[in-house]
């Protein structure tokens, strides 16, 4: 309680100051993963703006972040993996430093999961969203998106990452989505070069659906959990539904984090409190329909969330599924080439 | 076609030859520009891919500078969490690689190499991702290093293909190039990628014949094979050769596609030449000669005519002189057909032209009348004799304008000169087409009668002649133009026969009759005198009723036309001829006879035979006749000759005078059947004779009627010195009248009918 108190002091003298002097927020993030409201009520509340910065690529924030060219950029949505080895390069600021410890707040198994350069922002699944109207019965294998039925070839979406896009090969192999050995990689690239010959896009599915044109085209697609309601919203509908495979899938989790080079970094705690609190943790991850780290925020979770086993994988589920792990650099050099050769070809 | 074939022989030898030898100064002009333009085409694939190589050496220099100075390499040098380096840096790297190795390169490899040969970052834009660097660009790390090269690139030929290999050794800390002391300390950046641009020029000149070939400077120089100088070899990239040849292969293929072109085109040129040249010939010379040639022989068949062409080429002017030609060929024809066809006296068409015209007419085939006048000048003869040729010439123009005048144009449908025409001496021929009725002919034929009403009122005075006119019409009298005329003919002598100036239409008797003449004139001209014979007819003495004479009679006898009278005969053979042989046989007969005769008649009788008049208009005759008498026995006082008095019997002087000869010789002359001609009185007393024959037709009159003819007949013949004899003597009545009347003898069936002279012998021989 304390420290809580001592946040809200924090808080307090931050909003003052920050009504002193109003900033902009450059937030780098995935499209539309924060509700609207949240950013909003900031905004209303402590004067500063957000402008939101989209990427759709895990390698191209990385690329961004390593390049030096990331200067702008105050916060970040970054996965938990590279945020540690982010912030032992010092690009993360560490928030020890600085800002209040968030870790009484977030659920045990997460507390350590972004290290001392992030805040658990929200975990959640790899899996495949998919036209309810169209893809009849659901999906429940990752055969589906890897050798599609005939209806539906030519209407994948797939999108690039070095863990994410081998995932479903590797597991429907029956193999660790952290494997590290070649011959199980060769295994799985042989399985994406058949994927291939289905696939519509590699782009990400949220990304690719922004353009009208492509409305209609993609029945099935990689995604994560949460992205059928993104999707869903987008088109003010509920045809896309999602499901985690059978054959078990990568657990994720996202940390907020603020870039060492941020000339903002009080402003950028200040929306890192804000998004703590439990009552908007809780709105942004119903608005979001992905699972929470923050305990406070349960209290105000409706049941249909909470109950709801595309935001919270039954047991059964996690118990075949894998945290990203660390991977050595040969293993990543490698898994690197094979996504820039689907990429390539 | 013979000019066309003569054309092809000659000219088109020249045509072929001539293009032949354009085709092959062109094939040499051709060939050499090809040649030409093929070193300018090696030169320009030269310089292109001298300019490419360039450019990618260009190309390698800005990548390798681009990575220098990209914050990401130097992370793979200097920082040491590897991990890192991969997860976010090695991107950054790739996506630099991948964009930049889009200028037509293929398969950018970007290698760095740890002094130890270690490989730090490989990245390969194409291809296995499983893959390792190649050998060669680990040789060529070793042999740099080995070389104390820091920075080197070149071309290397890997599986046919050419890379470009660009590799820099740089010290870690410094980013620089390393010093001599610190290789072994150094890392390398090795860049190789496909040269696509260069390698396409490569397949696509290899693919069309070119032989090209990159080695390096320090290897063997490939030897050039081109035998038409068409190869380069040149320096490129410094340190190597390239050449570029045309194969020869090539050069033949294209020469010979070249030639086989010109070839077709000559032969084309020369097809198109020749059929034009013909098309020219047939359409401009061959075919108006030969248009020409037809309308000569149509000209010549009658068809057309030719008309001079008004152009002025070559064939017009052959035209107009075969004009020319033809015109005065067609004049002098149509003047010489024209005397040909004209009468030179009257002017009017002659026989010939008469029967042509009559056939045209018939030809036409229409059912329209044709008919056809015959005109005979009765007397025409005694116009010539009395007047004189040149008179009878004047008469006949004369007539001949009169009958032409006289018929009407509308008469007729003949152009003018055909309506009459002279057909004989004094013969004239009309022809009268279409016309309705008979009468009109009737009415023309009593026109021409009335120009002799009163003889013929010509320049040179009144001349007694009169024309007789037969008429045939078509098709009734016939079918062609000279049974026309026969038939015209013969109606002609019918009417000449009814008496003169008259006119007769042709009829079946007619024809009959005509036709038992032309038997008659055809057994008479090949006369067998044996079946001829003599009859003898006594002559009575009026007082003593005695026979004091005969009169032999000519009986025929004919195998095939039986019995023919001399009313038939005698007139056919005086007009044909024969009559002379028939008296002189007759006489001879008598002579041959005489003395059997005297024994019916008495040494004092005499012996009458028929003279033809027409045998006194000429000398011989007399002459011969007397000559006759003098190779017999019997004296002329004791034959008497019998003139028949016809109209031939005028007596002319020459016929006076061969009277008188006879008289002189001895004869005793008789005029025969007086009364039933035409003599006169005057005439009578006029002739030397010594006996008048009275006509029976005289003598039947004298029981009916009265006597008083026969009476101052006899008494003016006696007191002129003439015996009369009473001929056709029928009945006793007769006998009795004509004694008292003083006639001094008679004869006729009342006495005795003709005999042959046995049955005469026989006759009066018993009586006496």
């Amino acid at each position: 309680m304390r420290s809580f108190s001592a946040l809200l002091c924090l808080l307090s003298s931050v909003s003052f100051t920050s009504l002193v002097t109003a900033q902009e927020l450059v937030f780098y993030n995935w499209e539309d993963y924060i509700a609207p409201a949240v950013i909003s009520q900031f905004e209303a509340e402590s004067g500063h703006t957000i402008k939101v910065l989209i990427y759709d690529r895990d390698n191209e924030r990385d690329t961004v972040l390593a390049s030096g060219r990331a200067e702008g950029i105050d916060l970040v949505i970054i996965d938990s993996v590279s945020t540690r080895l982010f912030g032992k390069n010092a690009l993360l600021y560490s928030q020890q430093k600085t800002f209040p410890d968030f870790k009484d707040s977030i659920q045990s198994q997460w507390r350590d999961s972004c290290g001392n350069y992030g805040v658990p922002y929200l975990w959640g699944t790899l899996g495949i969203v998919y036209r309810k109207d169209i893809v009849i019965p659901a999906p429940s294998s990752w055969s589906e998106i890897l050798s599609p039925r005939a209806q539906h070839r030519q209407h994948l979406s797939i999108h690039l990452d070095s863990n994410d896009t081998l995932a479903p090969a590797l597991k429907i192999l029956g193999l660790s989505i952290n494997t590290e050995k070649t011959d199980d990689l060769k295994a799985a690239y042989k399985l994406l070069l058949e994927q291939k010959k289905h696939v519509t896009t590699y782009n990400y599915i949220i990304s690719y659906n922004a353009n009208p044109e492509n409305a209609e085209k993609i029945h099935l697609a990689l995604a994560y959990s949460g992205d059928q309601q993104v999707l869903n919203n987008a088109e003010s509908g509920d045809n896309w539904g999602y499901v985690v495979p059978k054959e078990g899938t990568s657990i994720w989790l996202d940390c907020l984090a603020v870039l060492s080079s941020s000339k903002h970094k009080k402003a950028a705690a200040e929306f890192i409190a804000f998004i703590n609190r439990p009552k908007i943790a809780a709105l942004n991850a119903e608005y979001l329909w992905v699972a929470t780290p923050n305990i406070g925020a349960f209290e105000y979770l409706g049941a249909e969330f909470l109950d709801d086993e595309t935001v919270f994988p039954s047991q059964n589920t996690l118990d075949k599924s894998e945290l990203n792990r660390q991977l050595s650099s040969m293993s990543v050099k490698q898994r690197n080439r094979i996504i820039h050769q689907l990429d390539n070809q | 076609m013979k000019l066309n074939f003569k054309v092809c022989l000659i000219i088109v030898p020249i045509i072929i030859i001539g293009s032949l030898l354009v085709c092959s100064f062109v094939y040499e002009i051709g060939k050499k520009s090809y040649i030409k333009q093929e070193k300018i085409n090696l030169r320009l694939q030269f310089q292109s891919m001298s300019f490419i190589t360039d450019h990618y050496r260009n190309f390698s220099q800005i990548f390798y500078y681009s990575l220098l100075h990209n914050t990401s390499l130097k992370k793979i040098f200097s920082d040491e969490n590897e991990v890192f380096f991969v997860h976010s840096i090695e991107n950054n790297l790739t996506v630099l690689v991948k964009d930049l190795s889009k200028h037509d390169t293929g398969n950018l490899i970007l290698t760095v190499m740890e002094p130890s040969a270690e490989v730090t970052y490989y990245f390969e834009s194409q291809g296995d991702p499983f893959s390792v660097p190649g050998e060669h660009i680990v040789e060529y790390e070793k042999n740099m290093r080995a070389n104390k090269l820091s920075s080197k690139s070149d071309l290397l030929e890997i599986d046919g293909k050419i890379k470009f290999i660009k590799a820099n050794l740089l010290s870690p800390l410094t980013m620089k190039p390393p010093l001599y002391s610190d290789f072994s300390n150094a890392k390398s950046i090795i860049i190789t990628f496909d040269m696509l641009a260069f390698d396409n020029i490569v397949s696509k000149l290899n693919s069309s014949g070119y032989r090209v070939n990159l080695y390096h400077k320090k290897d063997s120089p490939r030897p050039l094979l081109s035998s038409y100088n068409l190869s380069i070899n040149e320096e490129i990239f410094s340190e190597y050769w390239l050449s570029i040849e045309f194969k020869d292969a090539e050069v033949e293929k294209h020469l010979a596609y070249l030639l086989k072109n010109l070839l077709l085109y000559t032969l084309a040129f020369i097809v198109i030449i020749t059929f034009s040249l013909l098309f020219f010939i047939t359409r401009n010379i061959t075919k108006p000669i030969l248009t020409l040639r037809k309308k000569i022989l149509d000209v010549n068949n009658g068809k057309t005519f030719l008309e001079p062409l008004q152009k002025n080429d070559e064939i017009s002017l052959l035209n107009l002189a075969y004009y020319d030609l033809y015109s005065q060929l067609k004049a002098s024809y149509d003047d010489s057909q024209k005397i040909i066809d004209t009468d030179y006296l009257t002017k009017l068409s002659n026989r010939k032209m008469f029967n042509k015209l009559m056939e045209r007419l018939i030809g036409r085939d229409t059912n329209k009348k044709i008919s056809l006048l015959y005109i005979d000048i009765d007397n025409f003869k005694y116009v010539n004799d009395n007047y004189g040729h040149e008179a009878g010439d004047i008469f006949l123009v004369e007539f001949a304008a009169t009958l032409k005048a006289l018929l009407r144009p509308t008469d007729i449908v003949f152009d003018r000169i055909c309506d009459v025409s002279r057909l004989a001496g004094d013969e004239f021929g009309v022809v009268i087409y279409d016309y309705t009725d008979d009468a009109i002919i009737k009415d023309i034929a009593l026109r021409v009668i009335s120009i002799f009403k009163d003889g013929f009122h010509s320049s040179i005075g009144n001349l007694p002649v009169s024309a007789s006119i037969g008429i045939s019409v078509y098709p009734r009298d016939g079918d062609s133009p000279r049974q026309l005329i026969i038939n015209a003919d013969t109606a002609m002598y019918q009417a000449k026969h009814n008496g003169k100036n008259q006119y007769a239409f042709f009829s079946q008797e007619l024809a009959a009759k005509a036709d038992r003449a032309l038997r008659i004139e055809l057994q008479l001209k090949s006369i067998d005198l044996a079946e001829f014979q003599l009859l003898f007819m006594p002559i009575i003495d009026a007082q003593t009723e005695q026979p004091v004479g005969v009169e032999a009679l000519i009986r025929w006898f004919s195998a095939g036309l039986g019995q023919v009278t001399p009313d038939e005969f005698i007139p056919i053979a005086e007009r044909k001829g024969y009559i002379k042989k028939i008296d002189f046989w007759v006489f001879k007969t008598v002579l041959t006879l005489f003395p059997e005769i005297i024994e019916v008649i008495g040494s004092e009788g005499k012996v009458s035979i028929n003279i033809s008049s027409a045998q006194l208009g000429t000398d011989d005759f007399v002459a011969e006749f007397i000559s006759i008498l003098q190779s017999s026995e019997v004296r002329a006082e004791q034959i008497i000759l019998e003139i028949t008095e016809t109209f031939s019997t005028q007596v002319t002087p020459l016929v006076s005078r061969n009277l008188r000869r006879l008289k002189e010789v001895g004869f005793k002359l008789a005029l025969d059947d007086f009364g039933s001609g035409y003599t006169t009185l005057i005439q009578l007393i006029d002739y030397p004779i010594d006996i008048v024959k009275i006509d029976k037709c005289m003598i039947d009159r004298i029981e009916s009627h009265d006597n008083t003819i026969v009476s101052s007949l006899t008494t003016l013949c006696q007191a002129n010195g003439y015996s009369v004899t009473a001929e056709g003597v029928e009945n006793l009545a007769q006998t009795k009248i004509l004694k008292s009347l003083g006639v001094n003898s008679m004869q006729g069936f009342y006495y005795c009918k003709p005999l042959p002279l046995a049955a005469l012998k026989l006759k009066y021989c018993t009586h006496t």
